[in-house]
């Protein structure tokens, strides 16, 4: 497991609807059905995903009064806190480039089946591959059923523009009301993309969607080709941009050699995201416009805080 | 001078069969002393396989007047019965060294010497070959005007077949140019010796050469890019340099097999400047036992060999290669010792004489081996039944006399007795046909594996994308590629369709995964690299061959690799743009694999700058520079560069890609609204185009246009799966367009 330096966030910015269980206390223990929602739209509110645990396990029955959120450095009174309530969109990125072999496919396959199981009725689900290719195999609104049939015709080849594919799904439109996380599977090379880390990040700071990346170890004799695309090579990786990806959208990197169980590190991600806490706020003494960063504590000894570092005001 | 004729001599260079001859003519009788010179003869009641040899004091004179007693000569180990000497010279009796005669020996006049001069030209660079030269026509004007005088220099050089006409020859001599690749083609300075001593250290994991060199190359705390490149050209260069080799000897072995065709004894005189060989077991640059394979062949042919190695290690102290590397005397002397390895293992399997002399001092051995061609003796060996079996033995000749040298072959052919009496038949001699050979017997059928035919076989058809599927779904391609390197070619009278073929394994090989095919790929592009080769300069094929060579190697994105072929391929087609184009793509590709090494980024900017010059490469090495200027976070640079591209590229890709780099260059700078505009006439020049469009995207999230930026999303998603994006390939150069590079190589070829 790498390490997960911070946070599990999600943001909405601007003009908001929320999907928030109005005056519900967060439940003491995970749901598998989602309670009733009520709906409470307000101009100016920022969302803001935090991944509360303790010894790895997260830590439950937390209220707005045991958050403190800073804007800016600046202390925000947190309106609203809600628990494993709004749905799910998870789109799945993954690479079926050369590098991507026909073992780690076929664990691929039986993980993402046991993703889609593990969803809620009211969550959603959305596949995209990738080599240098970005296209859609699945999107969220069609039958669960296109999706055996979609991983049964992976076939993998050709170069990884793994950074574009990031991009792109960061980038497809929010949809009210739901809680967005994007999990990239990779080997951690990218040699097609038009976009460097710096375009990538800057996507990711202003896009709602948390990231989570299971790096998979190359495991050809040969690895595919990695390049820099800045005078920095550590950019040029997925694996080099991961934990910095993980850090701006509060999500996690984890990674998974030869003969590990991909589908537990599929199914974690998916717990973890559903896991957290969603803090409601609405920025007061900072100047709105631009970027802000955010910092989110506990008042509870021994827990780890993981929650998006910024946002912008759009 | 010498009496004529003189045709049996060669006669019995082949197996002397004469069953029904009763003893051996003239043992006894003083027949040295006959008043007219006479056709030597050797009489045998016995079948015996003659075995010349020559018999020379400490100067390097001739000993005259040896009998059969004075000589030991056994069979693989086993001692056989000296039936006869006779000697043969040149310069009739008189000629040789003074002595009184002796039962069973014959002085003769030799039939027309067939002496061969063979130049490594890829051993020597100009000026070095213009002294080797000069020397080499000394020793021509020495000869007898009878003696049959061939030249051969490879590759690709001047060829006489053997005659009398020595004019002719000194004129081809004249011809010759130095080929060995010029200085400036590696970045660091390593020595010949140290090449070999790296390589092993690198194969132990460590050692005091590899250290040295480090040390030396890249400073006492060594970037690790500069450790990392100087150990890439350690290997690489071991692997050039097998191949280098290689084509030398596979162009001298096809020398001696055309030496078979002319009957009787024969010399060949190698000049060379020598070649990069490890002089221990193990060690690289290897070439294997293939020096003394060609050794035996000649020897089998019934060639004498005398080898000239010019050391030009003295000359070379001070060249632009070596000048900054270590010049101790002690090197000195190790690097003359690599060099000359194979020329040892050739010279001594064929039971030569090799002569080391330093660069314009080769009178007094090209003199001494003249005078030692003026005599030899034959002998006739009476072989065992259990020698006659067809196959070679080596064989081993000692004389009793103290304080002389033996020089004669290692290794002959014993036929069985069948054979014998059919090769009893007369063979025609130069002077016997009353002509020069050159007009000879058809030569050697030549040997090719199985494998290597059958692909030969549907290249010959002309089907490219069949030829393909046979190449690539061979079940052993390292032995395919060491089969075809180790044999003459399917078309030995078709050098272009050789290379081209050659070329085609060699890309397959470096593109497998299996390190023994991509060992060999490399090897084979070395040695076509030399074989290709014309002493007048590089012609169009060989340019074009070494475009397509480019092409390919950086479409494989090995930049290394490609690094250590280039810039010699630049050497010899210094004016063809994409090779220009190439060299600069390559050494980015390093560049973005974080290879290489402080400023190393100018050298970088300075090769696209080259590649500007032509009109030809001019908008697309403009593209690229700019594309680097952005990745070195000099975006107005960049910008710059862009502008001074007059009109748009008629090529759409080009036209694209000019349209996208700018647009990152503009965004890099701040100018937002210029940016989109160019990412836009980028999918204008080529829609659909995902990098365009995710360009667009990216840079629409930043400006705030999320509508905007999650449309183009979707739109990527959604594409046409065959929607093509030219900057998939940008990376790879030229390989974008290598069939249409490969299929103009392929009607080259034909």
């Amino acid at each position: 497991m790498r390490a997960a330096t911070s946070s599990a966030v999600l943001l909405l910015a601007t003009t908001v609807l929320m999907a928030l269980p109005s005056g519900q206390a967060p439940p003491s223990a995970p749901q598998q059905q989602q309670a009733p929602t009520v709906f409470r739209t307000g101009a100016d509110v920022v969302t803001v995903d935090a991944s509360v645990q303790r010894e790895r396990r997260p830590v439950t029955g937390l209220t707005a009064a045991d958050f403190e959120l800073l804007d800016n450095g600046v202390k925000q009174e947190v309106s609203d806190v809600t628990y494993e309530k709004l749905p799910i969109d998870v789109t799945l990125v993954l690479d079926v480039s050369a590098s991507v072999t026909g073992a780690v496919l076929d664990e691929l396959r039986r993980a993402l089946r046991q993703v889609r199981t593990d969803l809620t009725a009211a969550d959603r689900m959305r596949l995209l591959a990738f080599n240098m290719r970005v296209r859609r195999l699945v999107d969220f609104t069609q039958p669960s059923g296109d999706v055996d049939m979609a991983l049964a015709a992976l076939r993998p080849g050709g170069s990884s523009a793994v950074f574009d594919a990031l991009a792109v799904s960061l980038a497809s439109a929010d949809a009210p009301g739901r809680r967005r996380l994007v999990v990239l599977f990779s080997d951690g090379q990218d040699s097609s993309s038009i976009s460097d880390a710096d375009a990538l990040l800057e996507v990711a700071r202003r896009s709602t969607p948390t990231v989570a990346t299971i790096l998979a170890s190359p495991l050809l004799e040969r690895p595919a080709s990695v390049l820099r695309s800045s005078a920095s090579l550590a950019s040029a990786t997925i694996e080099g941009l991961s934990d910095r990806l993980a850090t701006e959208t509060g999500g996690m990197v984890t990674t998974v050699k030869s003969g590990e169980n991909l589908t537990s590190k599929f199914r974690r991600m998916v717990q973890d995201f559903r896991s957290s806490y969603v803090l409601f706020f609405t920025p007061n003494g900072v100047e709105r416009a631009g970027p802000h960063t955010l910092e989110v504590r506990v008042k509870r000894p021994g827990v780890e805080v993981r929650a998006r570092r910024g946002y912008v005001w759009r | 001078m010498r009496a004529v004729p003189r045709h049996v001599a060669p006669l019995l260079a082949l197996l002397l069969t004469c069953s029904a001859a009763s003893a051996v003519a003239g043992q006894g009788q003083g027949q040295a002393q006959d008043p007219q010179p006479q056709a030597p003869r050797i009489r045998v009641s016995v079948d015996v396989v003659a075995v010349d040899v020559q018999v020379i004091d400490s100067t390097g004179r001739p000993v005259a007047n040896l009998g059969p007693e004075k000589f030991s000569v056994t069979i693989n180990g086993r001692r056989r019965r000296v039936v006869s000497a006779e000697q043969i010279s040149s310069d009739g009796p008189a000629g040789a060294a003074d002595g009184p005669s002796v039962p069973g020996t014959r002085i003769s006049s030799a039939p027309e010497r067939v002496i061969m001069i063979a130049v490594d030209c890829i051993s020597f660079d100009t000026s070095a070959a213009h002294e080797v030269i000069q020397n080499v026509q000394q020793f021509l004007r020495r000869l007898e005007p009878d003696d049959y005088v061939g030249l051969s220099a490879y590759p690709n050089g001047a060829v006489v077949t053997p005659t009398t006409n020595h004019a002719e020859v000194l004129r081809a001599l004249n011809t010759i140019v130095g080929q060995r690749d010029g200085p400036g083609l590696n970045r660091f300075h390593i020595r010949p010796s140290e090449i070999i001593d790296a390589n092993r250290d690198l194969y132990a994991g460590g050692g005091a050469t590899l250290e040295a060199v480090v040390r030396r190359e890249c400073g006492l705390e060594p970037d690790p890019n500069c450790r990392y490149q100087l150990e890439a050209e350690i290997t690489n260069s071991a692997l050039y340099y097998e191949g280098q080799a290689t084509a030398s000897l596979g162009m001298l072995r096809s020398l001696v097999t055309q030496m078979q065709r002319y009957p009787g004894r024969k010399t060949l005189l190698l000049v060379s400047g020598g070649m990069i060989a490890s002089d221990s077991p193990g060690g690289r640059p290897d070439l294997g036992g293939l020096g003394i394979q060609v050794g035996r062949e000649a020897a089998a042919a019934n060639t004498a060999i005398y080898t000239l190695y010019i050391d030009s290690t003295l000359h070379d102290r001070f060249g632009a290669e070596t000048r900054n590397a270590d010049r101790t005397v002690t090197n000195q002397l190790r690097d003359r010792a690599v060099l000359a390895r194979w020329l040892e293992q050739f010279t001594g399997a064929a039971g030569g004489a090799l002569f080391a002399v330093q660069l314009g001092n080769a009178d007094a051995a090209l003199a001494r081996i003249q005078t030692e061609l003026s005599s030899y003796y034959l002998l006739g060996v009476e072989p065992a039944e259990e020698d006659r079996n067809g196959r070679t033995h080596e064989v081993s000749v000692k004389v009793t006399q103290p304080n002389l040298t033996i020089r004669g072959r290692r290794w002959v052919m014993i036929p069985t007795r069948s054979t014998a009496a059919a090769a009893a038949e007369p063979v025609a001699s130069p002077a016997s046909a009353g002509k020069p050979p050159a007009a000879p017997p058809p030569p050697p059928r030549h040997t090719v594996p199985a494998e290597v035919t059958a692909l030969a076989d549907v290249f010959d058809r002309a089907d490219a994308a069949g030829f393909e599927k046979a190449l690539y779904g061979t079940d052993d391609l390292p032995n395919l590629l060491r089969g075809f390197r180790q044999s003459d070619s399917p078309w030995p009278e078709n050098r272009r369709r050789t290379a081209v073929f050659a070329l085609e394994l060699a890309i397959a090989g470096l593109r497998s995964n299996n390190r023994d095919a991509r060992d060999e790929g490399g090897r084979l592009l070395a040695e076509y690299g030399v074989r290709l080769r014309e002493p007048g300069g590089a012609d169009s094929f060989e340019c074009w061959w070494f475009v397509t060579e480019a092409s390919a190697l950086v479409g494989m994105f090995s930049p290394e690799n490609a690094l250590l072929f280039i810039p010699r391929s630049l050497q010899r087609c210094p004016n063809e743009p994409r090779l220009r184009l190439a060299h600069a793509v390559v050494s980015e590709q390093q560049w973005l694999r974080g290879r290489t090494i402080a400023g190393q980024e100018a050298d970088i900017l300075n090769l696209y700058e080259q590649a500007i010059k032509f009109p030809e490469t001019a908008v697309e090495a403009r593209v690229r520079a700019a594309r680097f200027l952005y990745g070195m976070g000099e975006f107005d640079r960049g910008v710059a560069l862009l502008k001074e591209i007059s009109t748009p590229a008629a090529d759409l890709e080009l036209r694209y890609l000019a349209n996208l780099v700018r647009g990152q260059l503009l965004r890099g700078s701040g100018r937002h609204e210029e940016a989109a505009a160019a990412f836009r006439a980028a999918l204008q020049a080529w829609p659909g185009a995902q990098s365009a469009r995710v360009a667009l995207m990216t840079l629409q999230v930043v400006r705030g246009n999320r509508d905007e930026a999650a449309a183009l999303s979707e739109e990527v998603q959604v594409a046409a799966p065959d929607q093509y994006d030219p900057w998939w390939t940008y990376w790879l150069g030229d390989y974008r367009i290598y069939p249409a590079i490969l299929g103009k190589l392929r009607e080259m070829g034909r």
